[in-house]
């Protein structure tokens, strides 16, 4: 049996969804999507600016992702709800990343108002995947208001500090009935891959891919990475011991 | 007439649709987002939609996001 990620409507195969922000250029982006096979990428909103219109990133995302607009800026509820509203209508679909940050240092994320806002986006249909501060309680709220995945961070965003989170995203692992994905912190495929070691659904990076040297060969390295993590959760990880334990027979020996 | 366009104060032509303004700051229409009064104004309605005094016009694009 294929091993799909469920989310919403989609079932997904990669377990790797990429940020699309920091990239050098347009083209540079939808290589490092492609070439690392994400299905799902994360965009922002903002105005045009009106003395200097671009080009729209969205022509450089390969065609069939799911695209997961997210609410960056809003500070409150309610705007979070406005920004999802305004990408639905336009056609953005009807996933959406609750991004609530009024914390400018660390940006970390309000989870009292990212359940409010959970809240009222799951009633009016939307996939919502909150962004939050790992805490046990507040997952427990955000499934309760209809999220559809959760996603704690590992560290703050594009700081590449990797899981300084770990131990609070393993009880929300282990205590939540939804799909973990860790979001915000990772900076290395090691780090990606053991928060899928660790059972984690998924994992979302942008940051690390977007600012590395090569950012379309650190795509597929941490799409290798992702994959190898979920085939050892899958497989089972070997237990650990506190002393040596021989791998080689006992019994035998030659001296 | 006065709008508010992104945020800032605009003398623009009585009676420009969305689609004039548009234009007239060089946008290329598929790419973005109308917003008027806190309403997303639907692309095909942008040649008729006429903008009113005082009204609140949002041009919004996709860009990249983490």
């Amino acid at each position: 049996m294929a091993d799909e990620l469920i989310i919403g409507d989609k079932a997904l195969t990669s377990r790797l969804f990429i940020g699309t922000g920091k990239f050098a250029s347009h083209e540079l982006m939808g290589q490092a999507v492609s070439q690392s096979g994400a299905q799902v990428v994360t965009v922002a909103l903002r105005r045009v600016d009106l003395d200097r219109p671009q080009e729209s990133e969205l022509n450089y995302i390969p065609a069939g992702c799911v695209l997961m607009p997210n609410t960056s800026g809003a500070r409150t509820a309610e705007e979070a709800v406005k920004i999802a509203r305004i990408a639905r209508a336009a056609g953005c679909g009807n996933w959406v990343k609750i991004e609530v940050v009024t914390d400018q240092r660390y940006l970390l994320p309000d989870n009292y108002e990212t359940v409010k806002a959970t809240e009222i986006l799951a009633r009016e249909g939307f996939v919502v995947l909150p962004y939050m501060n790992p805490d046990l309680m507040v997952a427990k709220r955000l499934k309760e208001a209809g999220a559809a995945a959760i996603m704690p961070l590992g560290a703050p965003i594009g700081s590449n500090r990797g899981l300084k989170t770990r131990e609070m995203i393993r009880i929300l692992i282990e205590e939540i009935d939804l799909p973990i994905i860790v979001d915000a912190g990772i900076g290395k495929p090691s780090e990606a891959m053991e928060a899928m070691e660790m059972g984690a659904a998924a994992v979302l990076v942008n940051t690390a891919i977007a600012t590395a040297r090569d950012p379309v060969a650190m795509a597929r390295a941490f799409s290798m990475a992702v994959e190898a993590g979920r085939m050892a959760y899958l497989a089972g990880l070997a237990p650990t011991r506190e002393f040596a334990e021989a791998s080689s027979p006992l019994t035998g020996f030659l001296v | 007439m006065k709008v508010l366009l992104n945020g800032r104060e605009e003398d623009v032509p009585t009676s420009v649709t969305i689609e004039q303004l548009l234009n007239s700051k060089k946008i290329t229409p598929g790419a973005v987002i109308v917003v008027v009064n806190s309403e997303v104004v639907k692309r095909e309605l942008w040649p008729d939609f006429v903008i009113k005094e005082q009204d609140q016009v949002e041009v919004i694009r996709i860009v990249g996001g983490g």
